[in-house]
């Protein structure tokens, strides 16, 4: 599947993220570092589960640091 | 049983809880009566400010009458771990429920558990058997709470300036009193009517157009007073220095009872007067105008917040605003508190 950068900020607008920080957040840095907090992160978790039909467990969500950790991820599982 | 047996009691069966461990969140069950009790007194100590969350029962029974609507998150073991709950609080409306009261054990908050239980609430309860509308006040010194509103699909449709005092929350660092953003959704309406001061209309117009109410809606210059006299009642929040005045019908004594809740304001040396008016009366415009005569300014429109119509909330300060200090999230919010602001300053300016 398919799985972009682009799609994700889509999905974290979507899931109530201020676009403004969706919109800025460099792939490769933690995104706990670059404006998401701890009630954006588990929103944005739960919606890339919902959206590509993937298990993403709590512990495996707090190990996913970055959205290139988050394309890696779901590009593996939904392959 | 008073309260501090029921705490003697709660601290009897404290047990350590294993972190870590999976958990479900569920509709209450009379089984958690305990473990909420419990959840309570771990995270407020002796101090929440409601004893009736000390005991087990008195939990029991609010959640069989429906006043109170709690979701908790659970352990296979039975421990509860998170709650959170819909609450009938202020509206005289028994259809609009305070969403609230979310605590989680210090062991489980690095979890999604908060944001689970939040969504249990919108998707489960919100719109349910009884539950017509739901809102919140979020504190403005940080923006936590208000972060939860997007997700709940609310709408903020208030402000209320200085509403808490510092001390509330000076673990959190708050500096001087602390406003709250209300914000809301309406589930279940009919339509009713809408009398608003003119004055108001850029405001109120900003307000509805994310509310997605049936209004039938009249913005009117001048008002008479109902005929007859007014039908208000009062609510003194002690500890928080605020007089709370709730008007089914502004009538021809309106004038004469404003004056003596102002001088009460002043005897008291109270912090803020607020007054919500039932805008499905066309008398709300006529207090309104009183109330602006008087240094009054618009704190927001709260729907079904009176069986019978949206409250025209307008509020009067005893303590300078800081409104610098008000920190808000979302450009809805910050525009809403221009409109608040400016008709502030306008009072303020009438005043002097």
């Amino acid at each position: 599947m398919d799985v972009s950068i682009e799609d994700l900020r889509q999905i974290m607008i979507e899931a109530g993220v201020e676009s403004r920080v969706a919109l800025g957040l460099r792939p490769g840095e933690p995104l706990l570092k670059q404006g998401m907090d701890s009630i954006d992160f588990p929103a944005f978790a739960l919606a890339v589960e919902e959206h590509y039909g993937v298990k993403i467990g709590e512990k495996d969500a707090f190990s996913l640091r970055t959205l290139n950790d988050f394309v890696a991820f779901v590009s593996a599982r939904a392959a | 049983m008073d309260k501090a047996e029921a705490v003697r009691r709660i601290r009897a069966a404290m047990r350590p809880v294993e972190p870590g461990r999976d958990y479900a969140v569920d509709f209450f069950r009379p089984e958690d009566g305990s473990g909420v009790a419990r959840l309570f007194y771990t995270i407020y100590g002796e101090d929440y400010p409601v004893a009736d969350y000390y005991f087990p029962d008195r939990i029991i029974k609010a959640n069989e009458s429906g006043d109170v609507r709690t979701v908790v998150a659970r352990l296979d073991t039975g421990e509860v771990v998170g709650q959170t709950a819909l609450y009938r609080g202020s509206p005289p409306n028994p259809g609009l429920f305070e969403f609230g009261q979310m605590l989680i054990l210090p062991e489980y908050r690095h979890s999604f558990l908060a944001l689970r239980l939040m969504l249990f609430v919108k998707d489960r309860l919100a719109g349910s058997e009884g539950v017509d509308g739901i809102f919140g006040e979020a504190v403005c010194h940080h923006l936590v709470t208000q972060k939860m509103s997007p997700k709940m699909r609310t709408s903020p449709c208030g402000l209320e300036i200085a509403l808490m005092p510092e001390g509330a929350y000076a673990k959190e660092r708050a500096a001087g009193r602390v406003s709250c953003l209300i914000a809301a959704r309406v589930d279940c309406d009919r339509r009713r009517e809408l009398f608003l001061p003119g004055c108001y209309r850029d405001a109120m117009e900003f307000v509805l157009e994310d509310l997605s109410l049936d209004r039938e809606v009249v913005f009117a210059t001048d008002a008479a007073p109902a005929s007859g006299e007014t039908s208000m009642d009062t609510k003194l929040f002690d500890f928080a220095g605020v007089l709370r005045c709730q008007v089914n019908e502004a009538g021809e004594d309106f004038r004469d009872k404003l004056e003596a809740i102002e001088r009460r304001a002043a005897e008291s040396k109270l912090a803020v007067v607020q007054f919500f008016l039932d805008a499905a009366r066309s008398g709300a415009v006529y207090g309104a105008g009183v109330l602006r005569e008087k240094g009054y300014f618009l704190g927001g429109l709260v729907p079904i917040w009176f069986a019978r119509g949206d409250a025209l909330l307008m509020q009067k300060l005893h303590v300078a605003p800081e409104f610098e200090a008000i920190r808000l999230f979302g450009e809805r919010a910050q525009a809403l508190m221009g409109h608040i602001r400016a008709d502030y300053e306008q009072a303020a300016a009438r005043s002097s």
